[in-house]
């Protein structure tokens, strides 16, 4: 256990998880990795955990999901077809933090899209990790021009910025 | 006269339990989030003839202690399934605070409340305990049958 608060990291490993599994085949990054980020692609990363309560090992983390598109016309390629790709794409990856359970409506308590993310870090051994609370926050877009030039250059940024209550224990 | 160089002082900080040990008490499972403490008592005043307070007594001093909780357990299933209301005017007994005062056995005084919002839950009430140990025992003592 001596490695159970790295919990950044395993929380950018859960959502990691949760995108590639929620979305066959996309290219999707924990922040803390050194790989090459080329686009499209979406980078999961845990930006700050706050103990709370203080010295209970329940972290309140703010996490971000990044879904970053090119915006550069290719070669023969319609002046629509950049913004049409990341529309999907951006759109696939939000839609995944607002699925309902079975039912109607998304639960209020948050525990549903927990859940779900526990599942997928489970599955793909993210552990010692418990996620018991999940909510959007905010959205926001932008644009990078700086993203990996020998990535193809400037690229959209779409971001979920997200609330999320996890604790390093397993099956809490 | 202070020292020319200040060098610090032990000071009162948190919620202070004895060092190891974890703020319990019964029937609640949870963590404590806060503790206010107030030492209450009665003030008879008896007046001069131009109506100046000239003496007063008081009576029946006692202690209130507001406590609120984090519910908590070994689940989130467990931490819901530990939210009970306690016995009114039920014993509870506190213990491992480093303030004695604070430990011991205190009477539930209603108003426990739950509040479920966006975060985590909150279990707060109030309970209290007389400075006459012979009193409180008696006070804290459920008659049963």
């Amino acid at each position: 256990m001596a490695a159970a608060h790295r919990i950044l990291s395993l929380n950018d490993q859960a959502l990691v998880a949760y995108v590639s599994r929620g979305i066959a085949g996309a290219n999707v990054k924990p922040g803390k990795s050194s790989d090459d980020k080329a686009v499209p692609i979406v980078i999961c990363w845990s930006e700050r955990g706050s103990e709370d309560p203080p010295q209970s090992g329940i972290y309140t983390i703010t996490a971000h999901v990044q879904v970053r598109t090119l915006a550069a016309l290719d070669l023969n390629q319609d002046s629509k077809e950049p913004k049409d790709k990341s529309d999907q794409l951006v759109a696939s990856v939000f839609d995944l933090f607002h699925q309902a359970n079975d039912v109607a409506f998304v639960d209020t308590s948050g525990e549903d899209l927990a859940n779900f993310i526990n599942a997928a870090a489970s599955g793909a051994g993210v552990s010692p990790y418990t996620c018991q609370y999940a909510r959007v926050l905010a959205v926001t877009a932008g644009y990078d021009d700086q993203h990996g030039r020998m990535m193809k250059g400037s690229c959209w940024v779409d971001s979920l910025e997200l609330e999320m209550v996890v604790a390093p224990a397993d099956g809490l | 006269m202070g020292s020319d160089v200040q060098v610090g002082k032990g000071i009162l900080f948190g919620i202070n339990p004895k060092t190891g040990q974890k703020i319990e008490i019964d029937g609640v499972a949870g963590i404590l989030d806060s503790a206010k403490v107030m030492h209450k008592f009665e003030v008879d005043s008896i007046k001069d003839e131009s109506n100046f307070t000239a003496a007063q007594i008081a009576t029946d001093p006692h202690l209130e202690l507001d406590l609120v909780w984090t519910p908590s357990g070994e689940s989130r299933q467990a931490a819901a399934d530990g939210v009970v209301f306690l016995l009114p005017l039920g014993k509870v007994e506190l213990k491992n605070f480093k303030i004695d005062s604070l430990n011991g056995k205190w009477s539930y005084q209603g108003d426990m409340a739950l509040e479920l919002n966006k975060k985590q839950a909150k279990l707060q009430f109030k309970i209290k305990k007389w400075d006459d140990p012979d009193q409180n025992d008696a006070l804290t003592t459920v008659i049963e049958g």
